[in-house]
């Protein structure tokens, strides 16, 4: 992977080059991520562990940060990856987009470097512009911001003018253009101010949530059409009218099936019944993404059988693997653990305890974290120019050891937020009171206990992944050479 | 000063267990029945198979209406959820159609391109 920027077998195909570059910082800042991760979990079970040096408040920002940065890096690699083999084209303005890239990697190691050593400043508009917005998830400070939005026009303008100039036009990239404009807008929405909180709440919401229930979730579907086209030789009539129905039903459900986060900002009652009715939909298109990619993986290896071909149709056994994980994960994750608490009945008393934090692990790394693992794979084998790349121990140990870490976080985080459920919301009524008694339950700690166990196990997993990122290339080249 | 009107629903603490079982349940089901389908569609399992996946829908309907009444849910919200099942029923049969249109019109279309090459 990291040879393969210099000696490549991309033809002087620069926009993959570039997607390359994208997903070589992503797979940093998913290491950083953990790190963080793994400092928040160790601070639930021993509060004074890095206390006024890097507080939990931090840890977490960043750790959350890095989440959300990780996969934007990852979702701009794996389009300028995509966008040559979809549009017969060279994309317009690349040189742009390399200057794009090297502005926004700069400033966002800057930001992070804030973050740690700057931490926090004083309540004026200096610590806004220059240290922190201080809104969850989209912490960056103003200038950032203003920076992130200048470097995704260009890269949306690379990806539409391709898009025109190119005779070309298929379906991913039809529904992709479309996505990425709602995408990229959304995030103005979480860039200004008001003086009431309820509405301030409300614009801000859009921002994350608005990706995480239905642009990004479009985003991993027009992935996955384009990886099972690349991965397994599915007819791309098929996987993309399939991809017109996950459209369908993902916009048709998720956009206001958003509105459960609504039901305890200040917003109107009616909301309750929107956001209940239609997140109980939500989880139909993820149940016909996940028939879906087994359907056409389970059609194309009974064609070749049928052709009298004995071995796998699969020509890229992780990238496959992951996509395979990813149909699961997107159920489990979004699916079942966002089923659970979405309506509001339920919601009422599970809002905010780890039941929302086993719902995050889960669903983002089920939903997102693995397609776009399964995108670098891609990437890599192109890089290398090898025909047929195989899962080998390294690969293994990546995917087994992330996977059972995460399910593993997510089921000790699901134990601490029952535990917190039953006495600090039914039992004890939600005070002040009520979650400090609800912290020193034993088995909310141990499920803190086990939650920091499960993520070193996830980190020692991820490591076997960058390994196996660095290094499957060059084996699979050397093995056909 | 008024009353503050709280509409929380209570529920027992016993009742939570029950209410995050029969979601998942809700779920489970509903993904046995869509694969069910799928794999009998699919030519794996014997069309009588068929049977067992409409059982697991009707499973899926009961734990979705046994989920609504645990919950307290308004008798309208549990009207459309029930009515969100029966359009479930027909999704997987819908897809197929679909699957089996497209398929036909692209191979008419590739042996139409074989036949001018």
């Amino acid at each position: 992977m990291l040879n393969s920027i210099k000696t490549n077998h991309f033809e002087g195909n620069a926009s993959k080059e570039l997607g390359m570059m994208y997903f070589r910082v992503a797979i940093i800042l998913f290491g950083a991520q953990l790190l963080m991760g793994l400092i928040a979990a160790i601070q639930f079970l021993v509060p004074g562990f890095l206390f006024e040096l890097f507080d939990f408040s931090i840890a977490r920002m960043v750790h959350i940060n890095a989440l959300v940065v990780w996969m934007l890096y990852a979702m701009i690699g794996a389009t300028y990856f995509l966008l040559p083999d979809e549009t017969d084209v060279e994309p317009i303005g690349i040189g742009l987009g390399k200057l794009g890239f090297w502005v926004l990697t700069a400033a966002v190691t800057v930001v992070v470097l804030v973050f740690i050593f700057v931490q926090v400043g004083a309540g004026t508009e200096a610590s806004i512009w220059l240290i922190t917005e201080g809104r969850e998830y989209i912490e960056a400070p103003r200038w950032a911001d203003i920076g992130i939005v200048v470097v995704v026009l260009i890269f949306y303008f690379n990806v539409f003018a391709t898009f025109i100039k190119s005779s070309k036009k298929t379906g991913i990239m039809t529904v992709m253009i479309a996505n990425l404009l709602a995408l990229a807008g959304l995030y103005l929405a979480g860039m200004f101010y008001t003086d009431n909180i309820s509405m301030d709440q409300f614009w801000w919401w859009w921002v994350i949530h608005l990706w995480v229930e239905a642009t990004w979730e479009v985003f991993v579907g027009t992935l996955a059409a384009f990886a099972l086209i690349k991965l397994i030789g599915a007819k791309r009539e098929v996987v993309e009218m399939w991809l017109w129905i996950e459209v369908l039903m993902l916009f048709g459900s998720g956009i206001l099936g958003m509105g459960h986060h609504y039901f305890w900002i200040g917003t109107p009652e009616y909301w309750w019944e929107i956001g209940a009715l239609f997140s109980a939909l939500e989880p139909v298109p993820l149940i016909a993404m996940f028939v879906h990619v087994l359907y056409d993986w389970g059609k194309e290896q009974g064609i070749a059988k049928a052709k009298g071909e004995t071995g796998s149709v699969i020509t890229n056994g992780p990238a496959m693997a992951w996509i395979v994980l990813n149909a699961f994960g997107n159920f489990l994750g979004a699916g079942i653990w966002g089923f659970f608490h979405t309506l509001p009945q339920v919601n009422i008393y599970t809002h905010g305890t780890q039941f929302t934090a086993a719902h995050g692990h889960l669903s983002f790394f089920g939903a997102y974290a693995t397609i776009l693992i399964g995108m670098m794979y891609i990437g890599v084998q192109g890089a290398y120019g090898a025909k047929r790349m195989k899962m080998n121990f390294n690969s293994k140990m990546g995917i087994f050891l992330t996977a059972f870490g995460v399910m593993g976080m997510t089921v000790a985080l699901t134990i601490a937020g029952y535990e917190q459920v039953l006495v600090e919301r039914a039992e004890l009524g939600a005070t002040w009171n009520a979650f400090f008694v609800a912290q020193n339950l034993p088995w909310y700690v141990q499920g803190q206990m086990w939650r920091a166990i499960m993520g070193v196990v996830t980190l020692i997993g991820f490591i076997y992944l960058a390994v196996d990122l660095l290094t499957i290339g060059k084996k699979a080249q050397a093995e056909e050479a | 000063m008024e009353d503050i009107l709280i509409v929380r629903p209570e529920i027992l603490p016993d009742a939570f267990l029950w209410i995050f079982t029969v979601s998942t349940l809700v779920l489970v089901f509903g993904v046995a029945y869509a694969a069910t389908i799928t794999l009998a569609k699919m030519g794996y399992f014997s069309k009588k198979w068929m049977n067992l996946g409409y059982l697991f829908w009707a499973l899926q309907t009961y734990c979705l209406y046994d989920l609504s009444v645990q919950i307290q849910s308004e008798p309208f919200t549990t009207k459309v959820l029930m009515v969100s099942m029966m359009a479930y029923f027909f999704i997987p049969h819908l897809y197929f159609r679909l699957i089996e249109d497209s398929d036909k019109r692209y191979e008419q279309s590739a042996d139409i391109a074989e036949h001018k090459n």
